[in-house]
């Protein structure tokens, strides 16, 4: 019985942390998250509700010693060919690119909230159309460390991948990571042959091999 | 009398039994694979030297901020790391073979771990569940079956007291109970977020989903994406199943029909999607509700095994346990407290 009382609360406490944001969550977070981390961390919302949709991925170039800039090298493609010919177990490399990605932009759910409800206001409110893309509610410290870590991440995963690039074999002193984001045709233009892929791209600043390590 | 009744059964017959040694065994073999599958990049994805992908001095950071814990983290010996790494793959491989029993199954629950938190971006919810659902299993009696006793347990076993031996069966019973819990969780949770997403509404997500180039698998998910009627049934059938996940297993009639259902779908997931430890911790937790089902497929195997060796008596393995009948109803008749 007291088993089934322990259990019934400790399923309460985790099932809450997997509910949508609401007032009681933002007000209980602090207690929750100190009896679930890290060991009974859960996270269920599984491809939802957005999946995943486009083609994103890093490719890459490299300085060499001598001073000379080496051409775009694709970091992601390889892997994912890896990925796609292995059924049994592939390996998780790739999961490096999709999750440094992924952290780029990382934040929490309640701010995630408020920079979405600024900008249904300031795209309502058309004086202030020009200004609509400056960012009104500021980086916090946490995002900018996440975004931070993730261009640190990417870049040293992409200078591993990159060991041979530079002429006379010595490693790359510097690298710079570029992020792509291929949006595919969407449902509606799924049978018109003509529908073309629209691609951004986003730079990473250069970051030296040194401050990588 | 029912309430009494129930709880005579919890505390003297154990459930599902066989179903939980399945999961055991697979979830051991999905451990296994994880050291198999990255053993030749280890030092590359996991070790403390240069040439790591993640510097050692970062991961200890990474670790003291979440407060978490990593047997890697406590040296940075190449030596350390690889007995700590080949002691895991060992550990795997003896949980998959049911050897050593539980204290092998926690081991390998710390080791486990300890590499997921070396590498955390390779996670997944396969591997969240596995972590989670380790230590429920550490209650169960999950080596009862497909495995190898050495008869220690069974010593250790009888020199303990009368009233601690038996607690064994109530929380075998607690511990079934907390991975049914766990898996409705899971399934619920991501089913009612799916209902939320424009995409799952529109009946689209599997179109979107399997044309991801790390989740597609060339030459036939474009067949897939590419019939509306698929994609439709598809991702409504997803959600569905998701959510109506604890009525399937909570009424025993459908509860082998939900069970096989949800292995399908994660088969299928493994095979388009490559995400096969995910579809197969899902369906080594999956196993818990098809214990009488997977008692029923053993005995077919078995008598055809009998048959097979009338006509063959040269060759012969004896083998037959004296077995109790399986069960994964929690109510049953009520049962006579034997040995207790």
């Amino acid at each position: 019985m007291a088993g089934a009382a322990l259990l019934g609360a400790h399923f309460f406490l985790a099932a809450f942390s997997q509910a949508p944001l609401s007032p009681a969550k933002i007000r209980l977070h602090g207690l929750i998250s100190s009896y679930l981390e890290p060991y009974f961390t859960q996270n269920w919302s599984l491809f939802a509700p957005n999946p995943t949709k486009d083609d994103e991925g890093i490719i890459a170039r490299a300085k060499c010693s001598d001073g000379s800039v080496t051409d775009f090298y694709d970091v992601t493609g390889p892997l994912i060919k890896e990925t796609q010919e292995d059924r049994f177990f592939p390996s998780r490399t790739v999961r490096l690119v999709s999750n440094g990605i992924n952290q780029l932009n990382d934040s929490d759910d309640l701010l995630l909230r408020l920079r979405q409800k600024e900008e249904e206001k300031n795209s309502e409110d058309s004086t202030t159309k020009d200004e609509k893309h400056k960012r009104v509610i500021p980086l916090t410290p946490y995002e900018k460390s996440q975004h931070e870590d993730a261009e640190r991440s990417l870049s040293r995963f992409s200078l591993t991948q990159m060991h041979d690039v530079c002429p006379g074999g010595t490693g790359p002193t510097a690298v710079q990571a570029r992020m792509y984001i291929k949006t595919l045709p969407p449902w509606s233009q799924r049978k018109n042959p003509e529908a073309k892929s629209k691609v951004d791209l986003y730079d990473l600043p250069w970051k030296k091999a040194v401050d990588l390590q | 009398m029912r309430i009494k009744e129930a709880i005579d059964a919890a505390a003297s017959r154990p459930i599902a039994a066989l179903g939980v040694s399945g999961t055991r065994a697979l979830l051991g073999f999905v451990g296994l694979m994880y050291y198999v599958s990255h053993y030749s990049d280890r030092n590359y994805l996991f070790g403390p030297g240069p040439d790591s992908v993640l510097p050692h001095h970062l991961f200890i950071e990474e670790i003291k901020e979440k407060g978490s814990f990593s047997l890697y983290a406590w040296s940075t010996s190449q030596v350390w790391f690889e007995a700590v790494f080949h002691l895991g793959l060992l550990a795997a491989l003896a949980v998959t073979f049911g050897v050593g029993g539980r204290m092998v199954l926690a081991a390998h629950g710390v080791l486990l771990w300890s590499l997921y938190e070396r590498q955390s971006a390779f996670l997944d919810g396969g591997d969240n569940l596995a972590q989670l659902v380790i230590p429920m299993l550490l209650l169960t009696d999950c080596y009862r079956h497909f495995s190898f006793s050495s008869g220690l347990a069974q010593r250790v076993t009888r020199r303990l007291p009368e009233g601690l031996r038996c607690l064994g069966v109530p929380l075998h019973n607690l511990g079934v109970a907390a991975i049914a819990v766990q898996m409705c969780l899971v399934y619920v949770v991501s089913g009612l977020y799916k209902v939320q997403g424009e995409v799952w509404q529109d009946g689209t997500a599997l179109f979107y989903i399997m044309r991801v180039p790390e989740f597609e698998l060339p030459g036939w998910s474009s067949l897939v994406y590419h019939n509306d009627v698929v994609v439709f049934l598809g991702t409504y059938s997803t959600t569905l199943f998701l959510v109506y996940f604890p009525m399937g297993i909570l009424v025993p009639r459908l509860r082998p029909w939900t069970a096989a259902a949800s292995i399908a779908f994660h088969v299928s997931i493994g095979v388009f999607m490559g995400l096969t430890a995910f579809a197969l911790t899902m369906i080594a937790c999956d196993l818990i509700f098809l214990s009488s089902a997977l008692a029923r497929a053993r005995e077919t195997v078995r008598s055809i095994g009998a048959r097979w060796a009338q006509k063959h008596p040269a060759d012969v393995a004896t083998g037959t346990e004296g077995e109790t009948p399986e069960s994964d109803r929690t109510i049953d008749a009520p049962v006579p407290q034997t040995a207790s």
